[in-house]
């Protein structure tokens, strides 16, 4: 086949989407060291090999209902075509047409669409952290594949009543961040605070994570991973959007760091890594929706204000008696619901007009019709993902229960989930064992 | 003890007055355990004190500035008179090895808890003759790593409590002269205390713990009254001046011209109300813990002992920025 230049040009953008699905599927290696890093040393194994585990059930349930549910031609409320994704261009073309507007090979599409559904139940794993069985995650992941991700997803990107509604969520604040997040809030709240969190008066006990360093590098993954998630977004790169996404997405990103750590020096007085991190996280989060939408300046309001809000609506959540141990909702919750609606103040015409989706925002002359749609939006999906997480998770909880046994939690869900320590010389040390030179020691009154 | 009278006290100007009450309290119940402690000595048949001795308070104690829950820091010096023989000499460490093990057992069961770094008289570091005692000191000023510095600060406020003061006189005086003239040592000794982090940001915002037990409090022990102590005693020791509390020490500042007299009555005129705010702090609880008798709940204080405490935290940070400044003072 003699190669043209619009074969060529398809090519190029192919190869884009191609390299940021992997980017974003590399998301799930910053997301098992994030949570690693941020829970206890006796649940690391779990934390961390939990996310490979449930990346293997979404790509299944994706691949055979999730990816028909979201993007096949159905109705406004679901798709109803393309169950078990066989990758040939007839299926594509007679069963999702949603996805007709990039002209890339199907198999790409699919693969960066499921990257993004193994965020979104990544996300929601956060809430579950360090007291839910590991039978739940193989239940709940599917189900959140076929019945909650899925719907959503085709509200705003399958052709559903949002996506004609005009609302802008370039690469899925809503979607992908406040599903998961929203999931994250009902699980931990029907889970319980873990053992030790809460105090009997009421006050709350840091349990901190057990290596900053590995949260640090999650959080570096995530950040780098972010690019594919968004600049990916663009489904292609002979456009020269995905310039402009990055660079949006960068400027946030460092926003939200820098004022992260601002808020929580001047409000603590202490120059805390953890909530900078979260700063980090929530101004990617926000910016998500935004990025191809907002002028630099813009991502850099949106990114800070994600990183300040994260850090009170964190301390919020914690008073108010529900123990996020990843602070999933605060960060990819309520910075998504900021970021959905930033674009209703912040969205410059001319970009409005490159993306052709909706209307300018309320600062660019764009009245507060954009900021409704935006409003509606986050509205609507928040409503949808608690309610069909608190029945899935109810009857869960019903049938087979969501939380280990107390002494489970004690012990420790690597050892308690999958019969081994994650750190095995580490915690050995610890069991009782008196050598002959302790066994002589006597009390010394000094 | 009846707090009830005490129900909502917010103000610690009303309580400042009290403090001294509170340590003349404190100085006779731990004069009467040591008194006990010999008496029971002698009642299980080991005999009178068989040489002059003394029972020394260090830290607060020393200080007189207890709060009201108040562990034990303490020692004991005894004089062995010249050419006394070694089994002898060996009977009289017996004596006052078990005598301290007395007085530690007695004042922890009238509520005085073991200091968590066993400054007690019953560890040997702190119980000794008087030679011994002179040597140690001499082998901490020669070695001053963070531990030898840390025993010297709590030497620093030493105060005879029961005993004859005489025996411990060759002590002050060897203290003194290790002191004087030795910027390396007060470099040591100040370097020793600057890990106080005082809780006001740089917004000159109050910034209390936000979770666990103590959420909304602040740590009034480590967060303003202790920087405000070690300076006090860092400017006090590195210009000769030996006196055993704070209070103490600034007038004699004063007097020395070593600070402005405007600036020795601000830092004594809060101090006063940090003493008063220590007494609410366990009106803020009721748990009886140690711990919770060094953290004050903001919400319970009112407005003019909160800008207090602000004012105060922010002399603090200064006497700190002095304090840095202090070593710069000495000649090269």
């Amino acid at each position: 086949m003699e190669p043209t230049l619009p074969l060529l040009a398809s090519a190029v953008d192919a190869t884009w989407v191609m390299v940021s699905a992997v980017l974003v599927i590399f998301m799930q290696a910053g997301f098992a060291l994030l949570e690693a890093g941020s829970t206890r040393m006796k649940n690391a194994g779990h934390v961390a090999g939990k996310t490979v585990l449930t990346f293997g059930i979404c790509t299944l349930a994706f691949w055979a209902l999730g990816f028909g549910l979201t993007f096949g031609n159905g109705n406004s409320f679901i798709g109803l075509t393309g169950f078990f994704f066989n990758g040939t261009e007839e299926q594509a073309a007679s069963a999702y047409e949603s996805l007709s507007f990039a002209n890339i090979p199907v198999g790409i599409k699919f693969l960066f669409q499921l990257a993004f559904a193994g965020v979104s139940l990544s996300i929601a794993w956060g809430g579950f952290a360090e007291r839910a069985k590991l039978s739940v995650y193989v239940v709940f992941g599917i189900l959140f594949t076929i019945f909650i991700y899925p719907v959503v997803g085709h509200w705003i990107w399958g052709g559903g009543w949002l996506a004609e509604h005009g609302k802008q969520d370039f690469a899925g604040s809503t979607v992908v961040h406040l599903t998961g997040a929203t999931a994250a809030l009902v699980a931990t709240v029907l889970l319980k605070p873990r053992l030790g969190k809460y105090n009997k008066d009421g006050s709350s006990n840091v349990i901190p994570g057990h290596n900053q360093v590995y949260t640090t590098l999650g959080v570096i993954i995530l950040w780098i991973g972010w690019f594919g998630f968004n600049a990916g977004s663009t489904f292609g790169s002979v456009s020269g959007l995905f310039g402009h996404v990055a660079l949006t997405t960068n400027l946030a990103a460092a926003s939200g760091a820098v004022a992260a750590l601002g808020i929580a020096w001047a409000v603590t007085g202490k120059a805390d890594i953890p909530s900078m991190l979260n700063g980090v996280l929530a101004a990617l989060v926000a910016i998500t929706a935004s990025c191809a939408f907002v002028e630099p300046w813009a991502a850099v309001v949106i990114g800070s204000v994600a990183g300040i809000l994260t850090f009170y609506t964190a301390i919020w959540f914690d008073r108010m008696g529900i123990d996020d141990p990843i602070y999933a909702f605060s960060v990819h919750g309520i910075a998504g619901i900021w970021g959905t609606l930033s674009n209703g103040f912040f969205a410059a015409p001319a970009l409005v007009e490159k993306v052709g989706v909706g209307m300018p925002g309320l600062f660019y002359g764009g009245g507060f019709h954009q900021l409704g749609v935006q409003a509606l939006g986050v509205f609507s999906a928040l409503v949808y993902v608690l309610v069909a997480s608190y029945v899935i998770l109810a009857i869960m909880k019903k049938t087979m229960g969501l939380r280990v046994t107390e002494e489970e939690e004690v012990m420790g869900l690597d050892l308690s989930e999958h019969g081994g320590y994650g750190y095995p010389e580490l915690l050995q040390s610890e069991r009782p064992y008196v050598s002959a030179a302790q066994g002589r020691s006597t009390h010394s009154l000094t | 003890m009846d707090l009830s009278r005490l129900e909502g006290v917010k103000r610690a100007g009303e309580m400042a007055p009290y403090a001294v009450t509170v340590n003349l309290i404190h100085d006779r119940v731990i004069r009467q355990g040591v008194l006990l402690a010999v008496r029971h000595l002698a009642k299980m048949g080991v005999g009178t004190p068989p040489v002059p001795f003394a029972f020394l308070q260090f830290g607060s104690g020393g200080r007189s500035e207890q709060a009201v829950i108040s562990d034990q820091d303490n020692g004991l010096v005894y004089r062995l008179p010249d050419g006394m023989d070694k089994r002898e000499t060996e009977r009289v460490e017996g004596y006052f090895h078990l005598l301290g093990a007395a007085i530690v057992q007695g004042l922890e069961q009238v509520g005085y808890p073991p200091c968590h770094g066993n400054v007690t008289c019953v560890s040997a570091r702190w119980r000794g003759s008087t030679d011994q005692w002179m040597e140690r000191l001499a082998a901490w000023a020669a070695d001053p790593v963070w531990e030898h510095a840390r025993y010297l600060l709590l030497v620093g406020d030493a105060r005879v409590l029961w005993g004859e003061p005489d025996v411990v006189a060759p002590l002050n005086r060897q203290y003194r002269r290790l002191l004087a003239h030795n910027p390396i040592l007060i470099g040591r000794l100040v370097s020793n205390t600057r890990f106080h982090r005082i809780p006001l940001t740089w917004l000159g915002r109050i910034a209390p713990d936000i979770t666990g037990r103590y959420q909304g409090a602040i740590n009034v022990k480590y967060g303003v009254y202790l920087p405000i102590v070690n300076a006090v005693r860092h400017f006090a020791l590195a210009h000769g001046i030996h006196a055993a509390s704070t209070l103490e020490r600034l007038a004699a500042l004063r007097e020395a011209g070593v600070w402005p007299e405007p600036f020795c009555r601000e830092v004594e005129h809060h101090f006063r109300l940090l003493l008063g705010l220590r007494l609410i702090a366990p009106l803020h609880w009721r748990d009886g813990t140690y711990a919770s008798n060094s953290y004050v709940k903001l919400s319970e204080l009112s407005s003019d002992t909160l800008s207090m405490l602000r004012e105060a935290m922010k002399l603090a940070l200064r006497l700190q920025d002095r304090t840095k400044k202090l070593l710069a003072a000495y000649p090269e």
